[in-house]
């Protein structure tokens, strides 16, 4: 018979090859790459088959009908309790479920579902031996292997039963995990509710019958029947790590009020905030450096897929400049929303991960010790292995917003127009005058006459010449007006940084001052009380600024290429990069007489100043720092 | 030991889920081993996580592990029994690393083509992959031979896959 690998690939899949069509396909896999490719992809559909004719089998009820009747499913319950002694008569069984429950993704019970309860408990049965009944609303995915049978809680409680002797039975968590051999126990994931949001995640495990094991990062503790824990939050891991130091009293009560479970939570309240504002400015500084990179990239295929279409030959260079800047202004107004729900986003995680709260905590602490104690705190620390996943976290929000990058597809709308292929958006609504023809005159002839002065060689003339072109001066004004709103951006940011630092106290001492004055409360509030005002009043002025920050360096870098000089020393750069060294050295004395020095400092002061008149007009928001009806600071110790 | 983090190795895992699954149906042959072992499979991922380097893409580590793990399986069965060898599963695992990106497109497409078929043979493919039934089975149960049910089963599958193949192509050139 004429057998093909598609024959054999078949009957290979379907249980049907004899041991001579393995062996012959055995053979075809580790010579044919395309029969590796093929057996693989008739692989993926087959096992996604199971998944797409499930959801339907569900819907349209494909079991028997004695599975839907309530009673006879209760008594497959119960004798799925007896299933323990199939394992040691024949088949190990699989993993079933029953209730009310729904498998995420839809397919057959099986070690890796994601088992939801819904409506109702749901039941799922392990190995014979294992009985898990999941409270409505829960979530759990089964794992584990044959005799060590596994659930992940991913949500809500779950009441556990293990028979002894069979196997091991443990119940997971991401923080923590509980360990038997035969007893029953409750298992619930706790979300604990801050004012406002989720600040963390608790496992509380309750003993029933026998005795379990629950270990974390935190170390492990056993539990008795009739015992009930939950898994230490990070301050009592600390606290325990402080009290094995023999400290003296006095530093010790400080740290103990430092790690009571009231401030903790207040902290990471406040810490959210801290770490909301380091996300953002990751976040920003990644779209900053990112986006002029990336943009031409992507633009330049898109313009020349609608003028090929067209067959309108490319565009003039001030037009690809006009292009690619209106695209880059477009993306970052499309981008700033993303930037502020990555921050919120990562820094809600960060609030509620107990990992990193331990972390920041135990800095706390540390700023606090003797310093004979550190090292031994060091090593407490080390030998719990908290781990530090601030970096991560930062690292995160950098990664989403390269991938948002990435991802982002340039919408050319009312830039370019799809039937002429010609370029729409005008300088007025890019807010950049980048055509101006008697500059372009201007600076061509004056740097053609600084050119021509400098006697060079033929050849280099030919390569130089075009370079300062009147027809290449407008897209070099763009060139010029993109790098320098860079730099002025940087420099407004920076005179931010130090302005405000500079400014703010009094304003917000002012302003608190006034507050408490006019309710009579309590006079002036204490220097840690002012401390943690100013830090919370700055985190929030600084995203209050940053459109500022941006319209400062827009606005000074469209007057910067109103400059001849500016683009002219733009040009500059580029003929250099034709020249020797000793042309250039004559090149720059030339441009030096003829006063080409491409001087920013004038700009830089320029977005400067409105950043300084900015700060001095700023009215401190104290918006839920201080309670305007009381006086009250709302915010403690900010990291 | 940190405690990895649940949510981090779901993201990953679910996002290799399919091309695992795929793997090991082509390393094994057989559908309910290879669900067996993808099972075993998660959770020697989850309890080795914390050793998973985040540089090294995780597909690529999950399928290390998941060859490893299709290896120690077939030392387990029976001698006689034929099996693919270990170079086979190997490549097979290569090619799995190297296809992963033409899957998302392909099972998108399989819904959509499984709604275009007839009745009688969509019940013959929920038999035999939703119950998990053997070809025997099926011909019992529908009262036909085992050649005939094979032969529906072969042509069923072929016309799937040309059906995908043709939305695939379709969708890559651009065309609707």
């Amino acid at each position: 018979m004429n057998e093909t690998p598609d024959d054999l690939i078949s009957r290979y899949l379907s249980g049907q090859a004899e041991p001579a069509d393995v062996r012959r396909l055995d053979e075809l896999v580790q010579t044919d790459a395309k029969v590796r490719r093929d057996l693989f992809l008739a692989s993926a559909l087959d096992s996604h088959m199971q998944e797409c004719l499930g959801e339907s089998a569900e819907a349209e009820t494909d079991r028997p009908a004695w599975w839907r009747s309530g009673v006879l499913r209760a008594a497959a319950a119960m004798l799925l309790v007896a299933a323990g002694l199939a394992i040691f008569l024949g088949g190990y069984p699989a993993p079933t479920a029953s209730g009310a429950y729904r498998v995420v993704g839809g397919g057959p019970v099986q070690r890796g579902s994601v088992i939801v309860a819904e409506g109702g408990p749901a039941r799922v049965a392990l190995g014979g031996y294992c009985r898990v009944t999941l409270d409505a609303g829960g979530s759990l995915r089964i794992a584990g292997t044959k005799r060590a049978e596994e659930v992940v809680l991913c949500e809500g409680r779950a009441t556990c039963e293990a028979d002894s002797n069979t196997g091991t039975f443990a119940v997971r968590s991401d923080v923590g995990a509980v360990s038997v051999t035969g007893t029953r126990f409750a298992v619930e994931m706790i979300e604990d509710q801050g004012d406002q949001d989720m600040f963390g995640r608790r496992m509380a495990v309750s003993v029933l019958t026998g005795a379990v094991l629950v270990s974390g990062t935190w170390g492990q503790m056993t539990l008795q029947a009739g015992e009930n824990a939950s898994t230490p939050p990070p301050e009592a891991v600390l606290r325990t790590i402080v009290a094995g130091l023999g400290l003296p009293a006095a530093d010790e009560k400080k740290i103990e009020q430092l790690l009571s479970s009231e401030r903790v939570k207040a902290f990471r309240s406040e810490y959210r905030t801290a770490l909301r504002r380091d996300l953002f400015e990751v976040a920003h500084k990644t779209l900053s450096t990112t986006l002029p990179k990336a943009m031409p990239q992507k633009v330049a295929p898109k313009v020349q897929a609608i003028r090929s279409k067209l067959r309108a030959g490319p565009p003039k260079g001030g037009d690809i400049a006009r292009i690619r800047l209106a695209v880059q202004q477009r993306a970052r107004v499309v981008m700033m929303p993303l930037i502020h729900k990555t921050a919120d986003d990562l820094a809600a995680k960060g609030a509620a991960d107990d990992h990193l709260i331990a972390s920041v905590l135990a800095k706390k602490v540390r700023a606090k010790l003797p310093e004979d104690k550190v090292a031994a705190f060091d090593a407490a620390v080390a030998a719990a292995k908290i781990p530090d996943p601030a970096p991560e976290y930062l690292a995160q929000a950098g990664q989403r917003v390269q991938d948002a990058i990435k991802a982002y597809d340039p919408d050319l709308t009312e830039i370019i127009d799809p039937k002429t292929g010609q370029l729409i958006i005008s300088d007025a609504e890019l807010g950049v005058q980048l055509s101006n023809p008697a500059a372009d005159k201007r600076i061509a002839a004056k740097l053609t006459d600084i050119l021509a002065g400098l006697n060079l060689p033929e050849a280099v003339q030919t390569k130089v010449a075009p370079l300062v072109a009147e027809n290449k001066i407008e897209a070099q004004r763009a060139a010029a007006y993109s790098a320098l709103r860079e730099k002025l951006f940087a420099a407004a940011r920076e005179r931010l940084q130090a302005g405000m630092s500079q400014k703010m106290p009094a304003k917000v001492q002012k302003k608190v001052t006034a507050i408490r004055m006019n309710l009579k409360a309590g006079g002036p509030p204490s220097a840690d009380e002012l401390a943690n005002i100013q830090k919370a009043s700055m985190a929030k002025a600084r995203t209050t600024m940053m459109p500022l920050l941006h319209q400062a360096a827009d606005s000074a870098a469209a007057d910067a290429i109103k400059d001849d000089n500016v683009t002219a020393a733009s040009l500059a750069g580029a003929v250099r990069a034709k020249l020797t060294p000793e042309q250039v050295e004559a090149f720059n004395a030339a441009l030096a007489k003829a006063q080409v020095a491409g001087d920013e400092s004038a700009y830089v002061a320029q977005a400067q100043a409105k950043i300084d008149a900015a700060i001095d007009a700023y009215d401190p928001d104290l918006e839920g720092i201080v309670d305007s009806k009381t006086g009250k600071v709302l915010v403690s110790d900010v990291e | 030991m940190t405690q990895p983090d649940h949510r981090i190795f779901m993201k990953h895992f679910l996002a290799v889920e399919a091309v695992l699954k795929a793997y090991l149906l082509s390393a094994t042959g057989d559908l309910n081993t290879a669900d067996e072992l993808l099972g075993e499979i998660s959770s020697v991922l989850w309890e080795k996580f914390d050793r998973y380097d985040p540089a090294r893409p995780f597909r690529h580590w999950a399928l290390g592990v998941a060859r490893v793990e299709v290896l120690k399986h077939r030392q387990s069965l029976a001698r006689g029994r034929e099996v693919l060898s270990p170079q086979a599963i190997d490549a097979l695992a290569d090619a799995a690393d190297h296809h992963a990106a033409e899957l998302d497109d392909r099972l998108v497409h399989l819904r959509g083509c499984l709604e275009s078929i007839g009745a009688s043979t969509r019940n013959l493919l929920r038999l035999r992959y939703w119950r998990r039934l053997r070809i025997s089975e099926i011909a019992r149960q529908l009262g036909k031979s085992t050649a005939a049910v094979e032969m529906t089963l072969v042509r069923a599958r072929r016309g799937l896959r040309d059906c995908v193949e043709g939305k695939a192509a379709r969708a890559a050139g651009g065309g609707s």
